[in-house]
């Protein structure tokens, strides 16, 4: 796990620039190595910075902390992307996953998305050894507890052993560590999560540099003995029968078996004792958490308070491994006393009688509010410093990993002198949460949803590739063999496009579809009745299945598509319009005092970020565009 | 709110002038002029041209000048083209609409002189002014916008919006939590978006109604020379506007004047008496008396019923048989030389004298009959207030259209959301409120989710 790179890239040699010194330690230190930092740091490295990871546990690293799952609907999207641009978690996921499905596939094109199950120790093991074996990366075991700072630059962490890192750029990826508390009833400990310490000095030295922190929670479920439950009482929710990889890169089959899950529904005794022990809830009657928790993810506890209407509410019960014996209680998120939680869950079918072998739990944190980011994740506040995943004041895997990606590619380039990669709204989900983030902030945990996502017509599961791999090869971190197989299947697609308008079908009749003497094969296409494989065989040369889906969605999709791209187009001059990053708003009279503060908060990086920044109105925008053009005559060019 | 784009408002003061101006700035501007303005002369740079202002049917509005200023040289440092046509806000309206059907979007407040600064047409130091201007005009926006907001609308803008927002709820809950929330079923969201485009289509069709209230109804008084037009305008109003004399073609040009009825405007347009004539001056008042008369929304005829019915009485009861119209004849006082029931078909035509008072009060009820007391505008009823809100339910229908159509062609449900969202923000422009936030308020409402 410690190994020091190859000699060509080891941290001291005479390849640093301008921005490091040979007395650095590394060019690029993640801290935390959770979703995010093990995406920051394997982006890093691979971009030719020498990197260290420090992490508390390096056992620990990439432990899927709550469930089992990877993907999902609007998450799955930032799986693909995070590949398409060449990260890690996709692979990850792909070599571990024990159950997948397709989601929403009746839905349209535009929300398809994949999520899969994954063995949770393979998952973290399959992360571990693949840094491991990383040229330019070492792992560091230690908890980073200070920030040292010089003229408003980062200069490195101290780890909580005395030990000075130094390094230009620190990338924070710390994700509930900070400040943390657990609670299941009254019981309160001092943990980043189950059995682990949190990281007090951390939030103590990014309040010391100003950064406004504030708290959030969020909670897991109990895991329960695999063998103590009746499954023949549950209903079953088989995976996919085929296989489906979330990475362009990953062979057409899974590594290891299938397995099923299953769904269990509560009912009045489960409300009954959850109601009856309210007074013992630390979120209700004891009244010790302060933080605010997922409106998505709510504990069973706010279920059955919030929704006292309904009679039944889902539980989904999922394996955590192949040979774990643990299973995980989806919708059962709860901070009940240990005892509780036991009865609650022997009210469920089939668990009459369940054995319980770790609490639920909620957590609460410290997080960084994110308009302190500049679209690249780079902080304002302190040069050379990025944060990252949860600290964010995002939760989940998907999201803190997203980011990480791009911290970490953010930092080397920071590092190796190279310009700032910063991706906008219409690119991907991914630039999409990152304006949500620096430009509206967050309130409660912020997970990725497909309506935040105006541009998701063209933001695809299926084209995660032609949108960001041309920009994951000229970063570098899609080597040269994988971009010659990206542009093949682009070729490929767009051939089979093309033979499917070229070529002539009709007149014809394909299942309940009838077609005229001029109609093509991209015509039947078009037909929401009929799928690729209705018309694979009238291809004039057969065309690979998963090429023909594509092209499939690619002209069911044309009209909406060049409708969004029109929209896209649009709003591209703004979106273009930088804002000098020391630009006075408090000057500005004509700009209503809310909107002063407002943009001094924020500081947009342009005037399309700007023009999102909640509360603003037309007027507001319309002034600092006359106010902008001023500036930009002023300034000789 | 790209620069790019081609915008248009009327620039000249509202109210009546003797003349308005309507304009429109932007690369697609003589385009977009070329579809509401037709001329026999080409539109030259600098150069006015006479022509006709057009419906989007070819229906004449009004006759006017138009002006094309090609860039850069213009006020906005884009193409230009002013038209300038009668000083009637709604000649100047209808125009305008014109414009916007055309492909136009309606200015922001300050935007000319805006675009006219970042051209750089305008001094630096102007920035401040323009930035006053601008803010200015939108705080008089927003409360001209507020006031026009009468309960009644304000109630139909946000049924309609909670509608879709139920429905894009719906919809984005089952997509984003698949498990737990299921799909609406497509048959009912189409019965259902066809619903508030119904109410949108309708409310659409009211902003007739508010732009009767707000600018009045026009009515054109026009008949043979000397049949007492004049006179009745001035005992209409109630004092002597136009001048009247026996002889035959004593009005030259249009008058135009106001009086309420029940409330309503009418701005009343005296014209020229109709007949063939050689005076050049005199056939130029006639062409301004027809041009009133297409342009109004009730014709008044009035022929004298005390002579034999002769050609030009004829011609103008034949030429105005189809369209909404009075007729009246005058002069019964001087005994009435007896029609035959033949020659005078014109039922509901009413009879009577300028000087009678219970005729004119026969009149101001025949008005008010033939404007707005059917059924069709009906002043309590809520109405559209300007053209930003016509603007903002046009396109929210439209949207509506769009999804509906892919509803229709059994496309997936998530292809709608667009449209629908995009629907919910451009009402939201009338009534205020972000779509994003309210819909995930909407979402965890409504719906327990969550693993
Ligand atoms: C109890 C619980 C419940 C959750 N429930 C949900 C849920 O319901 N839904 C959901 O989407 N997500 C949930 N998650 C969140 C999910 O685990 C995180 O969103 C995701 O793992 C965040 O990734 P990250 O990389 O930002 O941080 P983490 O995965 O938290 O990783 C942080 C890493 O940094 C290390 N570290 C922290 N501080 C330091 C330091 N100062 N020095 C060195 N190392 C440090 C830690 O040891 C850890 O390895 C839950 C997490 C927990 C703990
Ligand atoms: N006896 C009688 N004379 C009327 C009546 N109304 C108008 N007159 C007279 O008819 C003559 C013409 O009236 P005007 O009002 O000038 O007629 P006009 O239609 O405006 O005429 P032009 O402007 O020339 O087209 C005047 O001498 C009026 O006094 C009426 O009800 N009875
Ligand atoms: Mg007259």
């Amino acid at each position: 796990m410690t190994n020091h790179g190859r000699p060509c890239a080891a941290p001291k040699s005479g390849a640093m620039n301008e921005h490091s010194s040979p007395a650095d330690d590394a060019q690029v230190i993640v801290v935390g190595g959770g979703h995010a930092g093990v995406e920051a740091a394997a982006a890093a490295a691979r971009l030719g910075a020498a990197t260290i990871l420090v992490s508390g546990d390096p056992l620990r690293i990439a432990t899927l902390a709550c469930n089992p799952s990877i993907g999902g609907s609007a998450k799955g999207q930032l799986v693909r992307e995070i590949d398409a641009l060449g990260g890690v978690m996709a692979q990850l996921i792909d070599a571990t996953a024990l159950h997948a499905r397709f989601l929403n596939e009746s839905k349209g094109p535009s929300v398809r998305a994949l999520r899969a199950l994954a063995d949770k120790p393979a998952y973290a093991r399959a992360a571990q050894s693949l840094l491991a074996g990383k040229p330019n990366l070492r792992v560091v075991a230690a908890m980073a507890e200070d920030l040292v700072v010089e003229g408003g630059a980062i200069r490195g962490v101290v780890t909580a052993d005395g030990a000075f890192l130094r390094a230009r750029c620190v990338v924070l990826a710390t994700g509930t560590f900070l400040g943390a508390k657990t609670f299941r009833g009254a019981d309160v400990a001092a943990e980043g999560r189950f059995g682990e310490a949190p990281a007090l000095g951390m939030s103590a030295a990014l309040g010391r540099l100003g950064f406004p922190l504030a708290r959030l929670k969020t909670g897991t479920p109990p895991r329960i003995d695999r063998t103590s439950v009746d499954v023949a009482q549950l209903s079953e929710q088989a995976p996919s029968p085929t296989p489906l990889p979330f990475s362009y890169r990953s062979p057409a089959r899974f590594a290891g078996p299938q397995l099923p899950c299953w769904i269990a529904l509560t009912n009045e005794r489960t409300h009954d004792l959850v109601r009856q022990n309210l007074s013992r809830s630390p979120l209700y009657g004891l009244d010790l958490i302060r933080g605010i928790g997922p409106r998505y993810c709510p504990s069973i506890e706010d279920k059955v308070v919030k929704f006292a209407h309904n009679p039944t509410h889902q539980i989904f019960i999922e394996p955590e491994g192949w040979d774990e014996p643990t299973w995980y209680v989806g919708g059962f998120s709860t901070s009940l006393p240990a005892d509780v939680q036991l009865e609650m869950l022997r009210t469920l079918p089939g668990c009459a009688d369940v054995v319980m072998l770790r609490a639920g739990y909620a957590v609460e944190y410290d997080f960084v509010t994110p308009t302190e980011l500049d679209p690249s994740l780079e902080t304002r506040r302190v040069a050379g410093l990025f944060h990252c995943g949860q600290l964010n004041g995002t939760s989940g895997y998907e999201e803190a990993a997203a980011q990480g990606l791009i911290a970490g590619i953010n930092a080397a380039h920071r590092a190796l002198g190279r310009p700032a990669l910063r991706l906008g709204r219409e690119t991907s989900y991914i630039g999409t949460m990152i304006d949500d983030l620096v430009t509206k902030g967050v309130d409660e945990p912020y997970r990725m949803l497909t309506s935040r996502a105006e541009h998701r017509v063209v933001l695809r599961h299926d084209n995660a590739d032609l949108r960001l791999t041309p920009i994951g090869h000229e970063l570098g971190l899609i080597p040269d063999a994988e971009f010659a197989a990206f542009t093949a299947r682009r070729n490929a697609l767009k051939d089979a496009r093309e033979a499917a308008e070229r070529t002539r079908i009709g007149p014809t009749c394909i299942r309940t579809a009838v077609f005229g003497a001029g109609a093509t094969l991209a015509d039947a296409l078009r037909r929401p009745e009929l799928s690729f494989a209705d018309v694979a065989g009238l291809f004039p040369r057969p065309i690979d299945p998963a090429i023909g889906e594509r092209a499939h969605i690619e002209i069911a999709m044309e009209g909406y598509v060049r409708r969004a791209e029109a929209a896209i187009a649009q709003a591209a001059g703004d979106e273009a319009k930088t804002i000098p990053p020391a630009f006075a708003y408090v000057a500005i009279d004509q700009l209503s005092r809310e909107a002063r503060e407002k943009l001094e908060r924020v500081r947009p990086r342009t005037l399309g970020a700007a023009a999102r920044i909640p509360g603003l109105t037309p007027a507001d925008i319309a002034v600092l565009r006359v106010m902008l053009h001023r500036i930009r005559q002023s300034i000789p060019a | 709110m790209s620069e790019h784009d081609t915008i248009a408002a009327i620039a000249t003061p509202p109210g009546r002038g003797a003349i308005a101006i309507v304009r429109c700035s932007g690369p697609a501007a003589r385009d977009i002029a070329g579809r509401v303005f037709r001329s026999r002369a080409p539109l030259l740079d600098r150069v006015a041209t006479y022509g006709s202002i057009v419906d989007a049917a070819g229906q004449r509005i009004d006759r006017g000048l138009a002006i094309a200023m090609d860039a850069p040289r213009t006020v906005t440092g884009e193409d230009l083209v002013e038209l300038h046509i009668h000083g009637s806000p709604i000649t100047a309206r209808e125009t305008l609409n014109g414009l916007l059907a055309a492909g136009a979007r309606l200015a922001e407040p300050g935007e000319f002189t805006r675009r006219g600064f970042l051209n750089g047409k305008l001094d630096l130091s102007a920035a401040e002014a323009v930035a006053d201007l601008i803010a200015a005009e939108s705080r008089a926006a927003a409360h001209a916008a507020a006031a026009n907001l009468n309960g009644g609308l304000r109630r139909l803008v946000d049924s309609a919006r909670d509608a879709l927002r139920t429905i894009l709820e719906e919809l984005a809950g089952a997509i984003d939590f698949p498990d737990e929330v299921p799909a609406p079923d497509p048959g009912d969201v189409h019965a259902r978006v066809a619903t508030v485009a119904q109410a949108l289509a309708a409310l659409s069709r009211d902003g007739e109604r508010g732009r009767l209230l707000r600018e009045g109804f026009s009515l054109a008084i026009v008949g043979p020379p000397n049949a007492g037009k004049s006179s009745l305008l001035n005992a209409l109003v109630g004092e002597e506007r136009a001048i009247v004399s026996a002889q035959a073609g004593t009005t030259r040009d249009t008058i135009e004047e106001s009086f309420a009825i029940d409330g309503v405007l009418v701005r009343a347009i005296d014209t020229a008496g109709l007949r063939s004539s050689a005076d050049a001056v005199e056939r130029l008042g006639m062409e301004r008396a027809r041009a009133a008369l297409a342009a109004a929304a009730l014709a008044l005829i009035v022929v004298d019923g005390a002579a034999p019915l002769e050609a030009p009485a004829r011609d103008v009861l034949r030429a105005t048989r189809e369209r909404a119209r009075i007729v009246f004849f005058n002069k019964r006082d001087a005994g009435s030389i007896g029609y035959d029931a033949r020659e005078t078909p014109e039922a509901g035509a009413l009879w009577g004298s300028t000087f009678d008072p219970a005729s004119i009060a026969t009149i101001r009820e025949a008005i008010a009959q033939a404007g707005w007391r059917s059924e069709r505008i009906d002043a309590t009823r809520p109405y559209l207030g300007g053209a930003r809100h016509v603007q903002a339910v046009e396109a929210a229908r439209r949207a509506l259209e769009l999804a509906l159509e892919t509803l229709a062609a059994g496309a997936p449900v998530d292809l709608i959301a667009g449209d629908l969202a995009a629907a919910s923000a451009a009402l939201g422009e009338i009534t205020g409120g972000a779509v994003t936030e309210e819909l995930l308020d909407g979402i965890f409402a409504r719906f327990c989710i969550g693993k």
